[in-house]
């Protein structure tokens, strides 16, 4: 992990609050698609996430394609704090406060 | 589509999930409003996966760079347009002129041949050592049968045709070929058919037409297969019409027809008119080829030694036998050009390294907050980058500016070979030298920059970093000076081809070109069958042109000076050898007019010069120029002694009187020396018509110098017969003019070349002395304070300009006199260490050099000493 900007702060605080996939997390951020898959790309290189294709059974009970979805790993920890404590007041956290989501 | 720009490892996975999410998007949506959400899904997926792959590009050209990086360099850029505009246009000075010589090399050496693996097909010459050699025809068929490592082999003889029975009749290149050319070659025509050995004996009087002589003269008319064409004046049907990228010289004309070999020419192994080409089988190499026709080669010369003795049969890569000894020449205008390229680059990182030293604390301020050397390094790189691709979007379009002049400049044997374009491969060109150059000139300052320590930043203010400082310029220094020397290379190269050419146009060709108009026309046997039918039209052309309004001589003649037409012919003359052999005496047979020596001035040394009694009923008789009298009878009078080139209608060799000797002329061009020459009176000759192809060039000297235009030349061979085209209508000055064209090409872009370099080697000394001077603002302020005269400060700046031009000078000129042997290709007439041109340069250099220095010195010795003290 060399640098913490702004994008892969958000991104990293929107998969701390249970956002698993590509598009939901955009819409979380305000980023725009094409920003938040390399950032997610590049944290799954670092080793900070992990990302796992759905389970096709559950893809076929709702009726859609299977999706790749996006989880933190332990060792992301660390930088899930620096980015809370740089950008306190982001997209991600000020919905968290509103709406409550995430926790 | 875009995937493309994701690197092939990750292509899949990447593919894979967004492939997911088009799916996605394409089932969720479709609800009531009309599909408007999905499509608004789908467009998103679309820009995000495009974008997403985009993003990609920067890490594969740097690894560790990012799209970010680019970013943030335009802005940066864009906040210093000056320096920007500066780095831009040199690059693009640099990119240009390597896109406009490499177009040129690509369209001549590299473009590959427009047919079926072109590597393996190859040219098959007689050789002697560097000397090459076409063919005969019996030597071809001994060739054909001995050649177990091709596939076929066929014959061509190129030549030219007039072409009549259309709309205006033409002079057109014309090449009979075996029946296996088309297979050689693997060729298939346009449309319509081709011939091969099978059909050969019953397509005798067929023809084959190029792409552009069925375009241009047939209208572009399907309908012309089966149509009657006449090539000198036997009629030929239409078969097929070849597609338009065959264009393979010397092999291509403008018609084809089948080359049946006559029993005279199976009889002549002399006669070398023939150029071989054959197809290797599969697995077998060049080398393989050549080795296998070693031995085959070794018996043709002990068996034919008349006509083989000491040549052997070399195989070669077809292109060698189109482009020759141009190859060479071209790949080293682009190793020239590149060392501009250099220069540019070497000036860019001079300017990144000068800015750098102004943004020492910006980039301090970024270590301080994290940024590691690698970020630093990519930023700066991709900053570099960005000025290379944009200065590559500037030198593509000089170089597209340039190309129609370069195109005029090429030298004609090479013009035929193929068209200078900017295609798919001159750009994929620049936007690699546009990207290497980006990186080579970031690199050196991107490493010295990026090695800021965090601490600089606090002592940014005063005299920051002051270590760093004298480091960075002494970088700069040493970049400045390499850029001089890399000029003076190229000084030295553009100055030998000057001194070249004005030594070529200084040559006396001993013949006066001013004012003559010269143009040719052929007799075809089908109409002029007989010596008196050519002389008859020659006769009529001349009178009728003699009588032309302004015209003050005319004349004609075989072979035209400096054309590079030659006919030349193993000889007997009195005391000599008693046999003719290719080892013996030779001369080049020139069949004149009385009056041509007085149209080109051509002086008379001894004895008389034809004049119309010298006819057909009189004893043969001839004239030779000084070398050949000096060759054959050194110390000697050669007047009244006799020469043989040619059999009688008895089968005896005609002896020819000698009635008078004329001054040298250089024939072949001002470069090459006078060759032994025989000159014979058009109205004695009687075999010779057929071995030069019946041509012949009229010479008109006007009353005022003046040109002769082409309508009363058309009026005036009309007259003999409508059916004759006129070719190479030209000043003779352009002729000679032509006969230059590669030292000119040469010179034109080195000078170019070297002129850039000047430039850019004069803005980088510039550049490095008016920043030494302004860091150095305060010294000087406080030395003049202290009574240092302005004299003294300005020679202090000029010292250090010319230090820095005395170092590179030398190394160039170190450099010059190691390349010797290469800058030797590009000279004629003088050394590679020719004095003049070497005092030449370096007046050149010492002149940049002061204009470097001048305004920074000025600049210095302006210096106020109160306003620089107060100012900290």
């Amino acid at each position: 992990m060399q640098r913490l900007t702004y994008a892969t702060a958000v991104v990293l605080q929107a998969l701390a609050r249970g956002f698993r996939y590509g598009f939901d997390i955009a819409d979380a951020t305000g980023l725009r698609g094409g920003t938040v898959y390399p950032i997610l790309r590049r944290l799954e290189k670092d080793g900070l996430i992990a990302s796992q294709w759905e389970a096709v059974s559950i893809s076929r009970d709702e009726g859609r394609p299977p999706r790749k979805y996006y989880r933190l790993l332990s060792r992301s920890a660390a930088h899930v704090a620096l980015a809370e404590a740089r950008f306190p007041f982001s997209p991600v956290t000020m919905d968290g406060v509103d709406a409550g989501v995430g926790g | 589509m875009w995937s493309r720009c994701v690197a092939a490892e990750d292509r899949e996975a990447w593919l894979r999930e967004w492939r997911a999410e088009l799916e996605h998007a394409w089932r969720a949506g479709s609800g009531e409003d009309g599909g408007r959400a999905r499509s608004s899904m789908i467009r998103r997926v679309l820009f995000s996966s495009a974008e997403d792959a985009l993003r990609t590009i920067p890490g594969r050209i740097v690894p560790g760079a990012r799209m970010q990086d680019v970013g943030f360099a335009v802005r940066s850029l864009r906040r210093n347009p000056g320096y920007a505009l500066a780095a831009v246009i040199t690059l693009g000075l640099g990119t240009g002129a390597n896109t406009a010589i490499f177009s040129v090399v690509n369209a001549y050496l590299l473009a590959p041949y427009p047919f079926p693996q072109p590597e393996r097909v190859v040219a098959l010459v007689k050789a002697q050592g560097e000397r090459m050699n076409a063919t005969s025809a019996p030597n071809f068929i001994d060739w054909r049968t001995g050649g177990g490592a091709f596939m076929e082999m066929a014959a061509a003889h190129v030549w030219s045709a007039n072409l009549t029975d259309i709309a205006v009749p033409l002079r057109v290149s014309r090449t009979r070929v075996t029946g296996g050319f088309f297979d050689v070659l693997g060729v298939s025509p346009l449309f319509g058919r081709t011939f091969d050995d099978a059909s050969i004996t019953d397509d005798a009087a067929v023809a084959v037409l190029s792409h552009e002589l069925w375009s241009s003269s047939f209208g572009a008319d399907q309908g012309v297969l089966g149509r009657t064409v006449e090539i000198d004046g036997v009629a030929h049907t239409v078969i097929g019409v070849m597609p338009p990228a065959f264009r393979v010289p010397p092999l291509t004309a403008a018609i084809w027809v089948p080359l049946v070999f006559e029993p005279d020419a199976l009889a002549a192994r002399g006669r070398n008119n023939l150029y071989v080409v054959a197809r290797l089988k599969p697995g077998v190499t060049l080398e393989a080829a050549q080795s296998s026709m070693q031995p085959l080669g070794t018996r043709l010369a002990l068996d034919y030694p008349a006509s083989n003795e000491g040549w052997n049969i070399r195989v070669l890569p077809l292109r060698q036998l189109a482009v020759g000894s141009s190859q060479a020449g071209l790949w080293k205008l682009l190793a020239g050009v590149m060392l501009v390229l250099l220069i540019a680059c070497v000036n860019v990182a001079n300017l990144v390294i000068a800015r750098g030293m102004a943004r020492e604390r910006e980039l301090a301020v970024r270590v301080s907050l994290g940024a590691t050397r690698s970020r630093l390094l990519g930023q700066l790189l991709a900053e570099t980058i960005v000025l290379g691709l944009a200065g590559g979007a500037l030198g593509y379009a000089m170089a597209i500016a340039s190309l129609g002049p370069i195109r005029s400049l090429v030298p004609a044997p090479l013009a035929r070979t193929g068209d200078v374009a900017l295609d798919g491969a001159v750009l994929a060109f620049t936007f690699a030298v546009s990207l290497l150059t980006g990186l080579l000139a970031g690199l050196i300052p991107a490493l010295r920059l990026s090695r800021v320590a965090p601490g600089s930043v606090r002592r940014a203010g005063v005299a920051a970093s002051l270590r760093t400082r004298g480091a960075a310029s002494r970088v700069r220094t040493t970049l400045a000076a390499a850029q001089f020397a890399l000029a003076t290379v190229l000084l030295i190269a553009a100055g030998l081809v000057a001194r070249s050419l004005a030594q070529i146009y200084a040559v006396d060709v001993g013949v006066r070109y001013d004012g003559i108009t010269n143009f040719a026309v052929t007799f075809p046997e089908a109409a002029f069958p007989a010596p008196e039918h050519i002389i008859g039209a020659i006769d009529g052309i001349t009178e009728r042109l003699r009588a032309t309004n302004g015209v003050a001589a005319v004349a004609a003649i075989s072979h035209l000076p400096l054309s590079g037409a030659r006919l030349s012919s193993s000889i007997l003359h009195e005391g000599g050898p008693t046999q003719m052999a290719t080892a013996g005496p030779s001369a080049a047979i020139k069949v004149v007019t009385p009056e041509y020596f007085d149209v080109l001035g051509i002086p008379l040394v001894a004895g008389r010069l034809f004049d119309q009694r010298d006819d057909a009923r009189t004893g043969p008789v001839a004239l030779i120029n000084q070398s050949a009298a000096s060759t054959w009878w050194p110390g000697q009078d050669p007047i009244g002694r006799w020469i043989a080139y040619a059999p009688g209608p008895d089968g005896e060799d005609v002896r020819m009187r000698i009635v008078g000797v004329i001054a040298d002329v250089r024939y072949a061009g001002p470069t090459v020396p006078a060759q032994p020459e025989v000159y014979e009176a058009y109205r004695q000759t009687r075999e010779v018509w057929r071995w030069f192809g019946r041509a012949m060039t009229f010479v008109v000297r006007t009353n005022d110098g003046r040109t002769l235009g082409i309508q009363p030349i058309r009026d005036a061979v009309a007259a003999s017969d409508p059916d004759l085209p006129i070719t190479g209508h030209s000043r003779l000055a352009d002729v000679l003019h032509a006969s230059v064209a590669t030292p000119r090409f040469n010179g034109a872009l080195l000078h170019s070349f070297a002129a850039l370099a000047l430039i850019l080697a004069i803005v980088g000394t510039y550049g490095v002395l008016a920043f030494a001077v302004r860091q150095r603002a305060r010294e000087v302020g406080i030395r003049m304070a202290l009574g240092a005269p302005r004299a003294t400060v300005i020679v202090g700046v000029l010292r250090d300009g010319f230090r820095i031009a005395l170092a590179g000078a030398a190394c160039g000129l170190l450099g010059a006199l190691a390349l010797g042997r290469v800058l030797r290709t590009f000279v004629w007439g003088i050394a590679p260490t020719d004095p003049i041109t070497w005092i030449a340069v370096i007046a050149v250099l010492g002149g940049a050099t002061l204009a470097a220095a001048w305004i920074p010195a000025r600049r210095a010795a302006a210096v106020d000493p109160a306003v620089t003290l107060r100012s900290d």
